[in-house]
């Protein structure tokens, strides 16, 4: 196929001047520091909710914004566990863009939050949860908003909703509680019972509203959660043990530093030594990429541990990492902590095969035509070439279901008292680090990583033997 | 007012280019506009100081993939919300059938092809947005220009 097609296809895609607009109004919308410059961009506000069934009954909240009196509309439902005695009667929140809305008019700033519709949330499991673009526009009014903190005894607990928006980070949610002039944010985690999400973890925390700073809902969302923390690591991945307790120790005493939308964040790929914490019920991730230490936080979701704090809508490395601790020394001192050097040049890539085998299961001593074979060193170094190519992903929570069962590779390799399977199985690659416990002798740790199947090099996929026969004809 | 016109000056001078890759990557105009739109926000609100316009390039097209990635995410977990194609009107019929096919192959592949052959990157430039290998970018290249071509030649030839 002719490039030049391509080239001439995609150069004739440009953006209408509606859509600048539409562009360029949101930016005005999101950016506070301009906002002022656009007061005639009137931002109306619509929220719905269902109240009197007490603290823990509520929740469901639809929103719609008008800019300008023209569109920006959309709604998002919330919805959280209901009570016994919860009986909704049957008006419907309307979908996306539909202009149907039995809501009256809010605003935000002065005038408070105020005025409900009864929703049905018993037939909401056909309501979509909010979108990505949704939380944006929803973040784009808490943008508005200043929180300042307040204690939890100043406020305690027996209040009642005003409006409740749901702010939805991947499967967990975080929900923003207006009463009055108060904010009370509260991150949960949850699983779904008979289609009702049940909060597992739930972190609540008071605010002021005051003056309009962006700054500060991103600190609800996203650094606050060290200072909830305060760095309490407590490393699970590796049982417990003095090492773990000195790793737990080294991790609390760095000094981290927000890197976010900085050009040393895009050159930070996903960490080559990922060390998961715990603190409470929420994860500390770590990873470490060249000397850098990076710091995420995760929850439980139903799909294993998630980040729970790159969901901002000003987050421009969703996905990527942010908190960095430099340490020029960090890799050494990790590797100390652990002795084990293996852990790190696996991590790094370095394999060293030692067998392979086609037969779908994991061996150690490969058969070739009939005749024990190891490979020799340029197989060796042809097939680590090319597994040093892929790129794999973290998975710590196990592999997914799909992939077990299904294998037509395995690739065993070895490094000392460690050992390391790599199996190519279905749509991926799977990468398995195995190793004994330094300090619980004995004790077998896994960690599997996984890697698309894309990235991987079809002679690996289809034949690796062939493969390293070839070489060795060679 | 100066903001203002900043902002108009970032969306004339690159809306088109970030847009292109969005609405590859995305395939629906309307969460095109979104990522460009919060690419735009990011970039006031956290770009670095740029060493060059090149620099600055790369940094807003580093951020819009992050953007999209972000949304197919999203929509990969919730369908409900999946979209439809990009109702983008092309001068000729030949022009929408390559960006629909282009539009058909695994996102790693359409973004390095989008680079390289729309927006005109070197395979060293590309591997340092997408923080790969130069070795990796050429072996998606050469396997997004087979899948392009197959699947061009399945659905339109």
């Amino acid at each position: 196929m002719n490039m030049n097609k391509l080239n001439r296809a995609g150069e004739s895609i440009h953006l209408s001047d509606e859509a600048k607009k539409r562009i360029i109004a949101g930016c005005f919308r999101k950016l506070p520091d301009i906002q002022e410059e656009y007061s005639d961009h009137i931002i109306t506000v619509k929220a719905c909710k269902h109240r009197k069934y007490g603290k823990t009954a509520v929740i469901a909240a639809a929103c719609i914004i008008v800019i300008d009196g023209v569109g920006l509309t959309f709604h998002g439902l919330s919805k959280c566990s209901l009570q016994d005695d919860y009986s909704a009667n049957s008006s419907h929140v309307t979908r996306v863009n539909d202009q149907e809305y039995s809501g009256i008019p809010l605003s935000i700033g002065e005038t408070p939050i105020a005025e409900f519709i009864e929703t049905d949330y018993q037939n909401n499991d056909s309501q979509p949860w909010l979108s990505d673009s949704q939380h944006q526009k929803i973040n784009a009014i808490l943008n508005s908003l200043t929180y300042t903190e307040i204690p939890p005894q100043d406020f305690g607990e027996d209040y009642d909703y005003d409006v409740v928006l749901k702010y939805d980070a991947i499967d967990n949610f975080h929900s923003i509680f207006f009463k009055d002039d108060i904010a009370i944010w509260s991150c949960h985690t949850q699983i779904i019972e008979n289609g009702i999400p049940i909060p597992l973890h739930n972190t609540k925390k008071y605010y002021r509203l005051s003056e309009n700073v962006y700054d500060k809902l991103k600190s609800i969302t996203d650094v606050h959660f060290l200072h909830v923390f305060d760095k309490k690591f407590s490393c699970i991945q590796n049982g417990d043990g003095q090492g773990l307790e000195e790793m737990k120790n080294f991790l609390q005493g760095l000094d981290y530093k927000d890197i976010t939308g900085t050009e040393e964040a895009l050159d930070l790929a996903d960490g080559g030594i990922t060390i998961t914490c715990k603190a409470d019920s929420y994860y500390h991730q770590v990873n470490i990429s060249g000397n850098k230490l990076i710091y995420d936080i995760m929850v439980d979701t139903a799909n294993g541990p998630e980040r729970l704090h790159m969901r901002d809508s000003a987050d421009p490395y969703y996905g990527e990492t942010y908190i960095v601790a430099d340490h020029s020394d960090l890799v050494n001192e990790i590797y100390k902590i652990w002795d084990k050097a293996s852990l790190l040049s696996v991590f790094n890539k370095d394999f060293n095969i030692e067998r392979v085998d086609l037969s779908g299961r994991v061996v150690y001593d490969s058969f070739i035509e009939g005749e024990r074979q190891d490979l020799n060193t340029e197989q060796r170094t042809r097939i680590r070439e090319m597994l040093k190519e892929i790129d794999y992903t973290p998975a710590t929570e196990g592999f997914p279901a799909d992939i077990d069962g299904i294998d037509t590779a395995v690739l065993t390799c070895s490094d000392n008292a460690c050992y390391y399977s790599i199996t190519i199985a279905g749509g991926y690659i799977k990468y398995t680090q195995t190793h004994h416990s330094p300090v619980d002798e004995g004790k077998v740790v896994t960690k599997y990583y996984i890697a698309s199947r894309d990235d991987i090099p079809e002679q690996l996929i289809n034949d690796p033997v062939k493969l390293s026969s070839s070489v060795s004809v060679k | 007012m100066q903001e203002n016109s900043a902002v108009e000056k970032i969306i004339e001078e690159y809306g088109d280019m970030l847009y292109r890759l969005c609405l590859i990557m995305l395939c629906e105009a309307a969460d095109a506009e979104d990522a460009v739109q919060e690419t735009v926000i990011a970039y006031f609100r956290k770009a670095p100081e740029f060493k060059s316009t090149s620099h600055e390039k790369a940094w807003l097209i580093t951020v819009a993939r992050n953007k999209c990635r972000s949304i197919m995410r999203f929509k990969k977990k919730h369908p409900v919300f999946s979209g439809e194609h990009s109702e983008t009107v092309f001068q000729d019929v030949e022009s929408t059938h390559i960006i629909e096919a282009l539009m058909e192959i695994p996102e790693k592949y359409r973004l390095v092809l989008t680079l390289h052959y729309i927006e005109g990157y070197k395979v060293d430039e590309i591997a340092k947005i997408i923080c790969r290998t130069p070795s990796a970018v050429k072996m998606r290249l050469s396997k997004g220009r087979e899948l392009l071509e197959k699947k061009y030649k399945e659905d339109y030839l």
